[in-house]
Parts: structure tokens; sequence; C-alpha cells
């Protein structure tokens, strides 16, 4: 391509609107070669955006058992070539019983330079102040409501009230805060949303339930004595993001300095209270 | 020597082999002259590894056998370690060591492999946030030099920012297919792709491996 001064030289005599109109073609004609190229590297290997950019190769596949093509496995699925590519199956042995650690004594290549001093006896900085914790839950929780409206609009199909907008949790009936929030939570992991909201794990073991998320409410408050099991809340119509199996069988009972909160388990006849916090309206 | 990049996640249900494939793992590693940190609640890894019951444990035994040129020939490089508060006190360890033996050195000379016996024990990180520690160890991981092996019994939970950079998935079969579906969607696979595993018996898996660029 010719240089800038030398194209102005050569076109000095065109008008100003028969330059723009070559410069416009031109760029015009660079953008068409452009996307033909990348159309056709894109077809040429097949790649993806997920494949990243290791430029060191991984260690080693382990010395296990038995090594497999995929076709070994009876499948009725389809599957690409792709994957199979990459997907192969391992067999291993169950850990044996009798060892030495001693075996594997010693340094690797190259000091280990320096060990780092032994930790001084004090507790680390972790929230657990109730009234910090609480504000960090209350934000989270702010999300999570605008989750659940957003998920609301797009299943029904519009906009919803501009006063449902504003969500005061303290005056609304604690079952619908529960199935707000639950069902909130779950749109947020199925849109991969960070709410950094504490005892996430907690959440998603308790299976994001109305229940579950009151009673991490009622934790971070402050007003849980010891953390407790929270029941799971079968009368949740919303549905679940994690399998029967995985929620624990037991159902403890009510957890101690919950108030007065029971949940009503499917064909029990228990008459749910609301709690001290949530009837006055404070929080 | 090469920089370590292996982040490898174990997913299945309990009794098909999760522990025993991490096992392995482990042995690789120890075997490849890396040094071994396990978080080992449940005392699996005692054949492998010597058993500390905290990191500060770990310290003290590694000061007491530190020779005056920084090298530690007496010390076993596996270390089982019944952490108190979870995965973040190993983190916080292997971060310390990573820098202290890799980073700050500008060379890995000293590669770390971390293994976790069971992810729901990872401290702040959960569904769909990732904690401040896991956070450093999973970005850094290349540079402090360290592998990362989790052993996980659901999908779902981990944030998807960690499946992006996960180089290895060993999938185990007894999953439901809802878990399939849920994997094949972390992994950006056609939905059905892995729908094989139901029928894969116990210590068998199937090995997904990130594919690397072609040079």
């Amino acid at each position: 391509m010719a240089a800038p001064k030398q194209l102005e030289a050569a076109n000095k005599n065109e008008t100003p609107q028969e330059r723009r109109r070559r410069l416009n073609a031109e760029r015009q004609k660079r953008y068409r070669d452009n996307q033909k190229r990348l159309e056709a590297a894109k077809a040429a290997d097949g790649a993806t955006q997920r494949e990243g950019s290791i430029d060191v190769p991984p260690p080693a596949p382990p010395p296990v058992a038995g090594r497999f093509d995929l076709s070994d496995v009876k499948d009725d699925s389809a599957s690409t070539d792709d994957v199979r590519a990459r997907l192969e199956i391992v067999r291993t042995q169950p850990i044996p019983n009798a060892g030495d650690p001693r075996a594997y004594t010693g340094h690797v290549p190259g000091d280990v330079g320096e060990i780092p001093p032994e930790p001084e006896e004090e507790a680390e900085p972790v929230s657990q102040d109730a009234e910090e914790g609480a504000a960090k839950f209350a934000a989270g929780i702010g999300l999570l409501v605008q989750l659940a409206l957003s998920d609301a609009a797009e299943r029904y199909g519009g906009q919803l009230p501009a006063e449902l907008g504003a969500f005061d949790l303290a005056e609304v009936q604690p079952k619908v805060v529960g199935f707000v929030m639950a069902r909130a939570h779950r749109c947020a992991i199925k849109w991969g949303i960070n709410l950094n909201l504490p005892y996430e794990d907690e959440l998603v073991t308790l299976g994001a339930t109305s229940a579950s998320v009151l009673y991490l409410w009622s934790k971070w408050r402050g007003e849980l004595a010891e953390p407790a099991a929270a029941q799971t809340d079968d009368n949740d119509a919303a549905p679940r993001d994690t399998s029967p199996a995985d929620e624990p069988d037991e159902t403890p009972g009510e957890p101690p300095g919950f108030g007065k909160l029971t949940v009503r388990a499917r064909g029990n006849a228990e008459k749910r209270r609301v709690p001290e916090w949530m009837a006055g309206g404070s929080r | 020597m090469k920089k370590p990049n292996t982040f490898a996640m174990l997913i299945g249900p309990p009794e098909f082999g999760k522990s025993s494939l991490a096992y392995a793992l482990g042995k690789a590693e120890l075997e490849a002259g890396s040094w071994l940190f396990v978080e080992d609640q449940a005392d699996e890894f005692h054949a492998l590894c010597a058993r500390y019951g905290s990191t500060a444990e770990w310290k003290r035994a590694a000061l007491a056998a530190m020779q005056s040129d920084g090298k530690l020939p007496a010390l076993p490089r596996g270390a089982a370690i019944a952490c108190s508060d979870g995965a973040d006190e190993l983190a916080r360890l292997v971060l310390e060591l990573g820098r202290k033996w890799n980073q700050e050195k500008g060379v890995v000379t000293t590669p770390i492999a971390i293994v976790l016996n069971e992810t729901s024990a990872l401290g702040e990180t959960g569904a769909t946030h990732l904690g401040k520690l896991q956070g450093r160890l999973i970005n850094q991981r290349r540079h402090l030099g360290v592998s990362l092996i989790y052993c996980m019994q659901r999908g779902s939970q981990l944030p998807q920012s960690v499946w992006d950079v996960v180089t290895d998935v060993y999938l185990f079969g007894g999953m439901s297919r809802k878990r399939i579906g849920q994997i094949e969607d972390k992994l950006d696979l056609d939905p059905g792709t892995l729908s094989k595993l139901r029928q894969l018996p116990e210590f068998t898996c199937a090995h997904w491996r990130k594919r690397r660029k072609p040079e």
C-alpha cells in the first residue's frame, strides 16, 4: 500500500468530494477483505473463543491403569468430533493402604529459600460482626430482588408496576420475600452474576429455598445463637436448582434463637409464624 | 523449569473414585518433583503424605528441618493437612510459599501442587462468588508455580469464571441428567455430549482436556 504522502501527491487534483468518495471506498474494501480473512481462518481450524492461549503444555497425564478411546463406551447420544478429540476414558485404582511418605523426601532443583514464619496467634479479620454482615447481606439481597423482578417481567412478558420496584423487606410477607430471593438467587446462578453473598455455599447446599434464605438473613442479623441447618420449604413453587438427592434428609427442629418462624413441610398443617423482626417492620 | 498450568477438577458423586484419582494425580505430582499439599480431612493420603494438624505445624516442621542453604532434604514433600479453616488456610500457606519460592525469583524453581478433597470447604467461594484467596490462587497459579486439583460433587459449586480457566475435567458416572446438563453448559459442550457418563462404572471417568492452540 502506498504511503499517505504518495497518495496525496497522486491525487492532488481531485476535489474534496472525490477524495471523500475514494477514501470511503478504500475503507469499505479493507473491511470486506478483513471479514473474509476472519471467516476463512475460523472455518480452517474450527477454534472457539473458549480455547484460550495456553503456551505451556500441561504436565504428563498420571500413570493410571489403562487409557481407552471414547468409542470403548456404548452410547446412543450425539457427540461432535471436536469433543471426541479431547475427551477420553480414564480408569484408576483404589487408594492403597500402605505407603511411605518419605519415599518423596527432599528438595527439587532450586533451593526452597525461605519458609514463611509461623503465624501469630490472632484471628483473621473476617466479617463476623453481625451489623457488617447484615449490611453486606442486605446489599446482596437488593440485587437479588432486582434480578427476581427482572426475571418475573421477562417470564410474564411485560414491565412490572413501578411500585413493586421499591421493595421494603420489612413490609412484605416473609413467604413472598423468601420466594423472591430464592428465585433471584437461582437466576443469578443461571446468568453467572456475581452476588458476593456471604454463606453462598450454604445457600446452594440448602437449595436456595424460601426457608433457607430467611434463615441466612436472620443469621446475619445476629439473631441466631448457633449456626443450624434450616428446614427445606417444600411449598416453594419455583423450580429447584439442586436435585432432591442432594438435600439433607434430616429436618432438624427450629434453630435456636430464630424466633418463632417455623416452616410448613408438605402435608404438615403446622402454621407459619413471623419472627419479631419481620413483624415489627424494623431491619 | 516450565511454569505448571494444571487446574484439574474431579466431579462426581461419592464412592465413584474421585479421591482415588486425586490420589493418583497427587502421586504423579510428587514423582515429577513437586511439593504436594492436600486438604485431607478424611485422612485418605496418609500413605503418600506426612500428616499435620495445621499449616502452622507444617511450618514448624519445615523450619526445624531446613538447612542453612535453604534446602529441606529431610522433610517429606507431601503434606496432608487437616485444616481447621478449610481450604482457605491451605490456600494462604501455598500463596506464601509460591510467592517466596517462585514468584519473587521470577522463575518456577519449586513447583507446588494443591489437592482439595472436597470443595465444600472453600470458605467464601460459592456458586456465584470467588473468594479472594481462591481467586489469587487460581488466577496467579502459573507465576506462583502451583497446580490445582479440586474434587467436588456438583459442577455448580464453583462460579463460571473458574470453569473458564480449568485445563482438565474428570467426570465420573452416577450423576443425574440435570447435573450432566449443568456441566455441559459450563464447558460449552453440545447438549447430550456427556450423556454417556451415566453408564460409567466406579473408578472410571471421562477426562476432558482443554485444547491448546496449534502452534
